[in-house]
């Protein structure tokens, strides 16, 4: 009888040293410990040795199929966002669009799990899976490939809950995500956009499908504003607000809206542009001047400040509520109406509100001369007024 | 302090150099100048002509212990500044490319070092780490000796890695191990698929 000895290799006894207890440690550590060994620990593996990388993949992925076991999914998903910056991931190699595929989905494929898994990871409890698994949807290493309908169309699904998120650090994460996602639509609209002007497309398409790319990024862009716009109502937490209002920073840094004056570093300019101001946007920014969280109402001041046509802004009534704001003896309602007595100021050329500050000088020292501690304590607080002495003063607000 | 570079003005400098390179309850400046010193003095023992048979003769055992262990020593007690950690890693380097030269046993004398860190409790973590990482690099089989001598070696560093000021050392230290077993192991089995 003959005996076959299956002898392993040195690649396998390798990978035993190290697999089955990294992946032990993952399955039972906290988040925490989890993004250490995602920062310290498996990019420089990945760098190093991008086989065994691969090897650790597809063993996850095997796990996850043949077990049904997701303990594993942070790690997992994690090891995926790696593979992707290190361009291990089969797609990335990819230059053309086919069919509008979703490259994450791609990717999940190549590696024998159902397409229908990635949308649920979107939706999941844990927070990092949710994080990695936005980042793995709207990052791609080269830039300028566009994004997919289907892939816009879960972004929207999915930033609701993203911007709702209260953890500090993952806000961040997100904004992160959501800062390359902006860098991407200006960048593969800003390809498109040249290649439909030359009528060559290095991506194969035609003139009908790079006018497509075109016409769904814009109206993506266009419901993002929209999305941020609601973000800002009255009675939203301070979560939300703060992350559409950086969103809209974003998009204003890279040049995506045509009412602001934007000094744009990149000459990389983007394809799509929209309108911020509307009507209702504007009135939902200046409200913000006044909001409780003061990196909020700088947020909100900043945007204003850029608008390219001031006269759209209601100057009379800022004016006026901002000199009854800076009387409030609620401190931020006051820095509220001194923000407000600022931008009048600030576009005192256009409003004719040009001796702000003279009159807010001439109203403190009458109401500091009167000797009415009563007064100044009780009906005329001085808080706003010299709040908006100094943001004039340092010239920041 | 002027070194020389021959033996005989060497030797006598030894034991002035190493125990001032030890002083920890000297000022940051002395720290680093003292240490400063002995890694020139390194330098120059290296470079003697037949430092085994002129130097090595000229360092008690008790001296040389003394330099191995200055390393992991020192890191403990001197001040906790980037530019003494440096030298401090430097030093040991240097006392290692030393010990091959004075020593003909110095493979045994690099494995036995590597087994003393690798079990040696209390020791900085980060500073082990640094000291593996070299060790295993120069040892004969020395990645191979790491995870058999700690068979939980992996896992151990891995839960390390929880405590965050230890990440980067720890995360360096275990991919330059792991790294290193694939080299030997390739050395083994040149079925190996290469990277």
């Amino acid at each position: 009888m003959k005996i076959w000895l299956t002898r392993k290799n040195g690649h396998d006894l390798w990978l035993e040293t190290w697999k089955e207890p990294l992946l032990a440690t993952i399955g039972g550590s906290e988040e925490s410990h989890i993004r250490l060994l995602n920062k310290y620990f498996l990019p420089t593996l990945s760098k190093e040795c991008p086989h065994a990388f691969n090897d650790l993949l597809q063993s996850m992925a095997n796990d996850i199929l043949k077990k049904k076991q997701t303990s594993g999914l942070q790690a997992f998903m994690l090891c995926l966002n790696i593979a992707r910056r290190e361009k291990l991931l089969p797609d990335d190699g990819i230059f053309t669009l086919s069919a509008f595929l979703i490259v994450a989905i791609l990717a999940f494929t190549d590696l024998g799990l159902p397409s229908s898994f990635f949308h649920s990871l979107l939706t999941t409890t844990s927070f990092t899976i949710r994080v990695s698994a936005f980042d793995f949807l709207t990052f791609h290493t080269h830039q300028k490939m566009p994004l997919s309908k289907p892939c816009f169309h879960l972004i929207q699904s999915v930033l609701p809950s993203l911007f709702a998120e209260q953890d500090g650090e993952f806000r961040i994460e997100i904004l992160r995500s959501i800062r390359s996602l902006i860098l991407r639509i200006r960048a593969s609209t800003h390809s498109t956009s040249k290649e439909l002007e030359k009528r060559t497309s290095k991506l194969g398409n035609i003139e009908a499908e790079l006018t497509l790319i075109l016409t769904e990024a814009g109206d993506f862009v266009k419901w993002l504003v929209g999305f941020c716009g609601e973000c800002i109502c009255p009675g939203r937490s301070y979560y939300t607000c703060s992350m559409a209002l950086k969103t809209l920073h974003f998009l204003c840094e890279e040049g995506f809206f045509t009412d602001l004056e934007v000094e744009v570093k990149s000459g990389v300019l983007s394809g799509v542009h929209v309108e911020l101001f509307s009507s209702s946007m504007l009135r939902l920014l200046l409200d913000r001047l006044a909001d409780g969280y003061d990196e909020v109402a700088k947020l909100a001041c900043c945007l204003i400040e850029r608008i390219k046509d001031p006269t759209r802004i209601p100057w009379k009534t800022l004016y006026d509520t901002g000199r009854e704001l800076c009387l409030s003896r609620r401190a931020d309602k006051a820095e509220g109406g001194a923000r407000a007595l600022c931008l009048c100021q600030h576009f005192g050329k256009v409003n004719g509100y040009t001796n702000v500050w003279e009159d807010v000088w001439d109203s403190l020292v009458e109401d500091v001369k009167t000797g009415n501690l009563q007064l100044v304590a009780g009906e005329n607080p001085l808080h706003g007024r010299l709040v908006a002495l100094r943001y004039e003063l340092l010239k920041s607000y | 302090m002027l070194i020389c570079g021959s033996a005989d003005r060497l030797i006598p400098l030894f034991p002035q150099i190493l125990a001032s390179a030890s002083r920890a309850d000297k000022n940051q400046e002395f720290q680093l100048a003292a240490l400063d010193a002995l890694s020139i003095w390194l330098l120059r023992a290296t470079r003697t002509s037949n430092p085994s048979t002129t130097v090595a003769p000229g360092i008690s055992p008790y001296e040389w212990d003394n330099l191995i262990s200055l390393s992991w020593i020192r890191w403990a007690s001197a001040p906790n500044s980037n530019a003494i950690q440096k030298i401090i890693k430097e030093l040991f380097s240097k006392t290692l490319v030393l010990q091959r030269v004075l020593y003909s046993d110095w493979k045994e004398r690099e494995i036995a070092l590597l087994e003393r860190v690798l079990l040696l409790a209390g020791m900085d973590l980060k500073i082990q780490c640094h000291l593996i990482e070299v060790l295993v690099r120069r040892a004969p089989e020395g990645a191979k000796r790491v995870l058999v001598l700690r068979n939980t070696w992996v896992v151990d560093m891995l839960g390390e890695m929880k405590d965050s000021s230890n990440g980067p050392a720890v995360g360096k230290c275990l991919v330059g191990v792991l790294m290193t077993r694939r080299k030997e192991l390739l050395d083994e089995d040149p079925q190996v698929t290469p990277y």
